[in-house]
């Protein structure tokens, strides 16, 4: 084991033993939902980094796979009392066939146009959810009350969430760490580098753009699918909103887009941070998220806009590189 | 027959950039493209590499059509290309560069890391292959370029300006390295403006694209006398050729200038003077300085050394709002109107600086003398004219503000015979009203004859300059150093 492993086997350690560290504490069931909610927001960051990060092509309206993959579960429990779980592939499907009808269209647009365009979406998305009775309109839909067993994925306690979070992210982190490494990797990032001298490499830029958003809008479905199995509800502010596509961009570009460990990083400093302001203020309060994404967005444009990754990188070398200087000296 | 392109054309709106275009090459050839600006080079090459789909005729990769095939398509059949810009991969690593052209044909890692390590060793670049490619300077750019293309296993090799921007040393170091990659045998289109390494490479021409600056243009205009052009210069009033930027006080004096882009060197050294009420030409391939000394005099791009005197006062370093109002204009390449507003709008755009409201009917009024068609489309949006119209809106839009100095950077690219003499009658006329005129041009016959004075750039230094006269009659001059439309036309295919 060379160094280098030390920091990613830590951080998975203390990833692990994070719920039972926190047991004895004052406020553990707070303290477990909020790494819970961590661990979400990093699944979906993931997700939208395969597409956003790689890719290079950053999409804000990835709530409306999310909403897909939360939606479609509650709907199969609503009408059939299935488990929710077995709506899961089916919310899977539906975000993948969004991805592949939205994008063919919106792909013809290149960067702050593609953003605008999957806003708009998005946001169509949302109003016509809010408005169509089968899906509870503004209400929403519910999932079951109390567990009938375990396939329902109900649990009083946020512990077991936690463990299945944490399982899919490291599904999804090692997804991630084999695309990076194969040819559909290289290829994503040669888009993001030079989308003309990509394709004049023989990279097909439209169908592996195409691919890419298919294979996000699948896992961030999987998150969506997630949060409705812990919360038991989704309404379209919380499935669809543009704050859930938001969340996402901000949570994988402060910890670095692109980068496999972003938006995990990203998570654990934003999450806490949410939490400990929301629960000092009081209420949801979505008004002061906005304040702080908007700060979190002004200090990655002013300062690093590679993200956390990039600044700490940057802060060893020039520490790295210090005591040479002084030996020259 | 490896490559047919065949009467390619492209129109770019109502811009004829390429007309009947025809050129065969086969396997096993290298193959130079040469011709000034605007005789379609770039868009005859990005045709054939897929960039761009041709607006009439057909091209034909190995028998197989590939006229509307995507990009990709033509590297998968094997046609690989590289960019007058390198378009690197910056944060990739230099060897993750080269993969990416590896994967094409090798689909498992580890093939497509040994494919993409061989390219790299035969281009000199595997002792830094898992550096940052963002670290390379245009050299090992366009290093880069070549692997990555070659890691593609291409069959044909579309080489676009290997060289600009290189020292002598790099050039030669380049030349070699596309010798070694024909002698693998790979057929090589490649264009080039530095016209010793097609001459001396013993390489075909292969064509001569577009038929804006034929031979036959050309030649029969420089046989009129100067001034014979209807509205005659007094011979008073023309000053000495030899004293011109010479002797005589300059009311601009650029003094070895340097500005980089970065990495990129987009002008070394240059030094030029233009004297009160003359004509100056600056003339040069493409990539070999022009506009980018023309946007430094106009503040448009920084400084990185050197002076620039107007009139005795150092302007190098202001902002472009800045240098207006002391009354120097630019009329730039590509004309940059505000498509989406009227023709009097722009002209009014142009007049901004005006600190006097009374001097504006005057200006509009002499706009408009100076361009009736421009007066008849007066309301009319600038983006649905001509581009001869449109070369007349920027030009009228550049005098809006009164200058003393007019720079004009390649105003005949891309307009018809018949318009670019309309324009330079209009240029004589203006420079017959007193006002001083710093012109960038590559179409070297036409800017001697109006220019007194010329200085002639290469890879981003003034490499020789004299009275447009002198130039004018040195054949030798004109064969290496701007590689006029003769040469090529001689070995048309």
């Amino acid at each position: 084991m060379s160094r280098r492993h030390v920091p990613p086997l830590a951080l998975a350690a203390a990833l692990l033993l994070y719920p039972l560290a926190v047991s004895g504490l004052n406020g553990a069931a707070f303290l477990q939902d909020v790494g819970a909610t961590l661990l979400l927001a990093a699944i979906s960051a993931s997700a939208w980094n395969i597409v956003g990060g790689y890719a290079g092509q950053v999409s804000v309206g990835h709530a409306m796979f999310f909403g897909a993959g939360a939606y479609v579960p509650l709907l199969v429990f609503d009408l059939w009392q299935w488990p929710p779980l077995v709506g899961m592939p089916l919310g899977i499907a539906a975000a993948v066939l969004i991805a592949l009808v939205i994008g063919t269209p919106t792909f013809r647009l290149q960067g702050h146009y593609f953003s605008m365009a999957t806003i708009a979406v998005a946001e169509l998305v949302r109003i016509v959810v809010s408005n169509w009775d089968l899906l509870g309109a503004s209400i929403g839909i519910q999932g079951p009350a109390t567990a009938r067993g375990w396939w329902d994925l109900t649990f009083r306690s946020s512990v077991p969430y936690y463990y299945i979070f944490l399982g899919v992210l490291a599904v999804v982190l090692y997804a991630t760490y084999r695309m990076e490494r194969s040819r559909f990797g290289y290829y994503l990032r040669a888009i993001r580098a030079g989308e003309r001298a990509a394709a004049s490499l023989g990279v097909p830029v439209r169908r592996t753009k195409l691919m890419a958003l298919a294979t996000s809008a699948a896992f961030t479905a999987i998150a969506g699918s997630l949060y409705a199995f812990k919360l038991g509800y989704v309404n379209p502010e919380a499935g669809l909103g543009i704050l859930v596509s938001v969340q996402m961009v901000i949570t994988a570009a402060l910890g670095g887009a692109g980068r496999l460990v972003g938006p995990l990083i990203g998570a654990i400093v934003l999450v806490p941070l949410q939490s400990a302001t929301n629960s000092w203020f009081g209420g949801s309060g979505t008004g002061l998220t906005y304040i702080l994404y908007g700060g979190i967005i002004l200090l990655l444009a002013r300062f690093e806009p590679g993200g956390l990754i990039v600044l700490w990188q940057r802060l060893r070398a020039t520490f790295a590189s210090k005591p040479e200087a002084v030996h020259a000296a | 027959m490896l490559l047919e392109a065949e009467r390619v054309s492209r129109s770019f709106g109502g811009f004829l950039a390429l007309s009947d275009a025809t050129l065969t090459v086969e396997a096993g050839e290298i193959v130079g493209l040469i011709g000034p600006n605007g005789a379609g080079k770039s868009t005859f090459f990005n045709c054939v590499a897929g960039d761009l789909a041709p607006s009439g005729g057909r091209i034909r990769f190995n028998g197989i059509d590939v006229t509307y095939a995507p990009a990709e398509r033509h590297a998968e059949l094997g046609i690989g290309r590289t960019f007058q810009v390198p378009a690197t991969f910056e944060e990739l690593s230099i060897l993750d560069n080269a993969m990416v052209g590896a994967f094409l044909r090798h689909h498992r890692r580890a093939d497509a890391e040994a494919k993409a390590m061989e390219m790299l060793r035969l281009t000199g670049l595997d002792q830094i292959a898992r550096q940052r490619a963002g670290i390379l300077g245009t050299p090992g750019r366009k290093r880069l370029g070549i692997a990555r293309v070659l890691a593609t296993e291409p069959r044909l090799m579309l080489l676009d300006e290997a060289l600009a921007g290189l020292t002598p040393s790099e050039i030669q170091q380049a030349i070699e390295l596309v010798r070694r990659i024909h002698a693998t045998g790979i057929t090589i289109v490649i264009v080039e403006h530095i016209m010793e390494v097609i001459l001396a490479g013993r390489a075909r021409p292969g064509l001569q694209p577009g038929p804006h600056y034929r031979a036959g243009n050309t030649a029969g205009r420089r046989e009129r006398p100067k001034g014979d052009r209807g509205l005659s210069r007094p011979p008073s009033e023309a000053p000495a050729p030899t004293s011109l930027g010479m002797t005589a006080t300059p009311a601009l004096e650029v003094a070895n200038l340097q500005v980089r882009y970065g990495d990129l060197v987009g002008v070394a050294d240059v030094s030029l003077r233009v004297a009160e009420g003359t004509v100056v030409a600056l003339l040069g391939s493409n990539g070999a300085g022009k506009t980018t000394t023309l946007n430094a005099i106009a503040g448009l791009v920084r400084v990185s050394a050197g002076s620039i005197a107007w009139r005795g006062m150092e302007i190098a370093g202001l902002p472009a709002h800045a240098i207006v109002p002391r009354g120097l204009a630019l009329s730039p390449e590509g004309w940059r109107l505000f498509v989406q507003q009227t023709v009097e709008q722009n002209l009014l755009l142009g007049a901004t600086v005006l600190t006097d409201r009374a001097q504006l009917a005057p200006l509009l009024e002499r706009a408009y003398q100076l361009f009736p068609r421009l007066a008849e489309r007066r309301r009319q949006r600038a983006g649905t004219l001509s581009g001869g119209e449109r070369q007349m809106l920027a030009l009228g839009r550049a005098l809006m503000s009164d200058p003393k100095l007019l720079m004009l950077d390649e105003p005949s690219l891309g307009l018809a015979p018949a318009v670019v003499e309309q324009l330079y009658d209009t240029l004589d006329r203006l420079h017959q009203h007193g006002l001083t005129i710093l012109l960038a041009e590559q179409s070297v016959p036409l800017a001697l004859e109006i220019a007194d004075y010329a200085y002639v750039l290469q890879t981003g230094r003034t490499v020789l300059e004299g009275p447009a006269e002198q130039l004018e009659r040195d054949e030798q001059v004109q064969r290496i150093y701007l590689g006029i439309a003769e040469t090529a036309g001689e070995h048309r295919a």
